[in-house]
């Protein structure tokens, strides 16, 4: 059956789906927003946000059932917990197939991965922009800097960001609310890192936080430290779509939202050589629909984009919408992590937080940026986020095996320790890829998703630095028992949560899958403005500028539909 | 009275850190109206020696016993509903060889066993530093199971440790003037 007609539909309610919605509604276009799982209402639906361990059955440990069904989420270890579990996929009724291990971490449901991101909102710099094109890598992104910088700013604005203005080239300032205060170690560990390495910074986590006033939304307002951030937020503290830009959105009166709508293609009209329709599975009743719009934004988050444009198959696109360059599907990338170390730190025994801050110290790049900073061994660079905490009980426990002394020392806390984990970029490969098996359906009938990618020579290399450079920082800092390590053998690109780059951006419709403002190169009216598009990987968390990206192409696709080019 | 209303009203009236007499044989009346209680995985004479374990390892002082806030109910769910097979299986196992261990030891009847053969059975079996055995991983186990049981039960967690459920704010303190030197439950 045909549906209603609409300006515009926006596929995904995640951080771009809501972004998306939210710009083209302002704009007065009528939007019909797609999500293919079930509808979470803010606050209503955040069932664990207030429980306590003791209100939890086994005190919330993950059971041998979450881990049956959710096997590939669980590579995590941590968003199968019983507190955020409900937010993220069953892999036997979601299943996708592995060449090479790829973990795939999703949740469906309105509000997608907003609600459990990492938060951190870091702006990529012009010499992320400029990276591909002075070292040759893959292909040019069209776009520099200065045609992103006011984005951000306008996201930033909207959402709330807390953290602290550096002036660094590679980090670019942001508009920000007051920063996460640092707790007294990791100031410790600010100044000597100061006083030891001329090279770097440590600087509080640049977090998507409310820290002082409101925002927008349905009653956002600021951070009470509970860092329960992935049960949903009941104070909207941080950015979700649910508390923010879905809200948004509805308030214009031109937002139709509806759940359990699995888009799996595009029509692309011959005639008018455009997209005109989407077709959609009801995920309940597994009825047929179809919608149809003047302006498509595919937001569905990389993979699941993807897959719909390689569904999109016609006469003009055999390959699959807007795939005129065969890199559909390629080029994917993560951040690699899980390279780190940590140490004791002695002093403050008499200091103690209070209250649980969403967030710690971030170390901004310093490899590659011109100079002294540079390496012979790798080319980009990676950052660092931690934090130092204090032990949950006192170090005598492990000497003691039983009576009224052990008692006392379990009820008091241990001594600090720091840690600090990289986040480095990865380079754009061609064999790195995804694609469909036809011969593997899912319950909809639908092909499911094969991953064939892993990380690279150029990344191998800078994990040495990454752990080596760690470890310098805590010795010069005269920190006791430092460990560093790498968990290089257990890797596998996915569990970074950053996977992008399958629909990439460019100047030349050859080499490329979307232009500068996000549209398909061969079909204008279709907007693809997750992290498919991201040319590089750069190393910092991809969230913000997401959202940015997603902010200036709703706002140029509204203009153009108001000025009839659409 | 349910155990669990029981501690939430204690945790309104008794303050946030000391538990005085009168909450504790409060807790003793509860833990005697749940004496219905039966495990679901360990045997009866196993559920015996981990109750006395636990008491000897966190006995009652100015704060409750582990046994006073149910650490063995919840042990015993937790091996059962949490640990997957192969863990299982071993837990039987030891557990077995625990009894055996303790009936050669000291007595046949486990009923008459006092606090000091429990005290000498940790002395003497529970290897902190150097070669382990199973049965040292085993009460090795049960130690930092108790401990991790009796923090997360709802009395310690909301009346002995300090519990702070919405901070409002993030700063750096003195550990003394924040929690009187205890840990935040949370």
């Amino acid at each position: 059956m045909t549906d209603q007609q609409y300006d515009a539909i926006v596929i995904g309610t995640g951080i771009t789906g809501g972004w998306a919605a939210k710009e083209l509604c302002e704009n007065g276009l009528k939007t019909l927003v797609l999500e293919r799982g079930r509808m979470i209402e803010h606050i209503k639906d955040y069932h664990t946000a207030n429980l306590d361990p003791w209100d939890m059955p086994n005190g919330g440990r993950i059971t041998p059932k979450i881990k049956e069904r959710k096997f590939k989420q669980h590579r995590t270890g941590y968003v199968t917990s019983p507190v955020c579990e409900h937010f993220f996929v069953d892999d036997i009724k979601h299943p996708y197939n592995e060449v090479r291990r790829f973990d795939w971490i999703r949740g469906y449901h309105v509000g997608g991965k907003s609600l459990v991101w990492g938060r951190q909102s870091y702006r990529l710099s012009e010499i992320d922009f400029e990276a591909n094109k002075k070292d040759g890598t893959a292909v040019d992104w069209p776009i520099r800097y200065k045609d992103i910088a006011p984005w951000y700013s306008h996201v930033e604005k909207y959402i709330g960001v807390s953290g602290e203005n550096l002036g660094l080239p590679q980090l670019p300032d942001s508009e920000f609310l007051k920063p996460l205060p640092l707790n007294c170690a990791e100031e410790d560990f600010r100044v000597s890192v100061a006083k030891n390495m001329n090279d770097r910074v440590v600087t509080p986590a640049r977090v998507a936080h409310i820290t002082e006033g409101t925002k927008p939304g349905l009653g956002r307002s600021t951070c009470q430290y509970r860092n329960r951030c992935m049960r949903g937020c009941p104070y909207g503290a941080y950015f979700s779509s649910n508390s923010s830009t879905l809200p948004a959105a509805d308030a214009t009166g031109n937002m139709t939202l509806r759940p359990h709508s699995i888009v799996h293609k595009i029509i692309y009209d011959e005639k008018t050589k455009s997209a005109s329709e989407v077709e959609v599975i009801d995920g309940e009743t597994k009825q047929k629909h179809t919608f149809k719009a003047k302006i498509i934004f595919l937001c569905a988050s990389t993979v699941p984009s993807t897959s719909i444009l390689m569904q999109s198959t016609s006469k003009r696109f055999p390959n699959g919408l807007g795939n005129d360059s065969g890199e559909l599907g390629h080029n994917i990338m993560d951040h690699h992590l899980s390279v780190a170390a940590s140490a004791k730190i002695e002093n403050y025994k008499e200091k103690y937080d209070k209250g649980r801050r969403p967030g710690g110290i971030y170390i901004p790049r310093f490899r590659n940026i011109g100079g002294d900073s540079d390496s012979k061994d790798f080319i980009r660079g990676y950052g660092y986020q931690g934090g130092a905490w204090r032990n949950s009980m006192s170090e005598v426990v492990a000497e003691l095996k039983y009576g009224p002394e052990l008692k006392e020392e379990i009820l008091k806390p241990g001594g600090w320790r720091i840690g600090v984990t990289g986040f480095g970029e990865t380079l754009p490969d061609h064999n790195n890829k995804m694609y469909l098996d036809y011969n593997k359906l899912d319950e909809w009938g639908l092909p499911t998703v094969t991953f064939d990618a892993d990380f690279g020579d150029n990344e191998l290399a800078m994990r040495k630095d990454m752990k080596d450079q760690a470890v310098k920082m805590f010795k010069a800092a005269g920190y006791k028992d430092v460990v560093g390590y790498d968990s290089v053998d257990s890797r596998a690109m996915g569990l970074g949560i950053h996977e992008m780059g399958t629909a990439r951006m460019g100047h030349d419709p050859k080499t490329s899958v979307l232009n500068k403002y996000n549209q398909i190169h061969a079909c204008k009216n279709v907007f693809v403005t997750d992290g498919s598009f991201m040319t590089s990987s750069a190393c910092q968390n991809p969230s913000l500028t997401y959202m940015a990206f997603t902010a200036r192409a709703a706002n140029y696709a509204a203009e153009q539909f108001k000025n009839g080019n659409l | 009275m349910k155990r669990r209303d029981a501690l939430k009203n204690i945790g309104l009236s008794a303050g946030l850190i000391v538990a005085t007499p009168s909450v504790i044989s409060l807790l003793n009346s509860c833990t005697a109206d749940s004496n219905n209680w039966g495990p679901i995985f360990l045997k009866k004479e196993q559920t015996k020696v981990l109750m006395s374990l636990v008491d000897v390892i966190l006995p009652k002082t100015d704060t409750p016993s582990a046994n006073e806030v149910n650490v063995v109910e919840f042990l015993d769910k937790y091996y059962k509903e949490i640990l997957d097979d192969n863990r299982q299986q071993w837990l039987r196992e030891t557990y077995a060889s625990l009894l055996k261990l303790i009936k050669s030891n000291y007595s046949d009847t486990i009923n008459d066993l006092t606090e000091d053969n429990y005290k000498d059975l940790l002395d003497n079996n529970m290897i902190l530093n150097g070669e382990s055995n199973d049965i040292s991983e085993l009460l090795k186990n049960i130690k930092s199971d108790a401990i991790w049981a009796y923090k997360i039960s709802e009395f310690v967690g909301e009346n002995v440790l300090a519990y702070d459920p919405i901070p409002g704010v993030a700063y750096c303190g003195d550990l003394q003037e924040l929690t009187g030197g205890k840990s935040w439950s949370l």
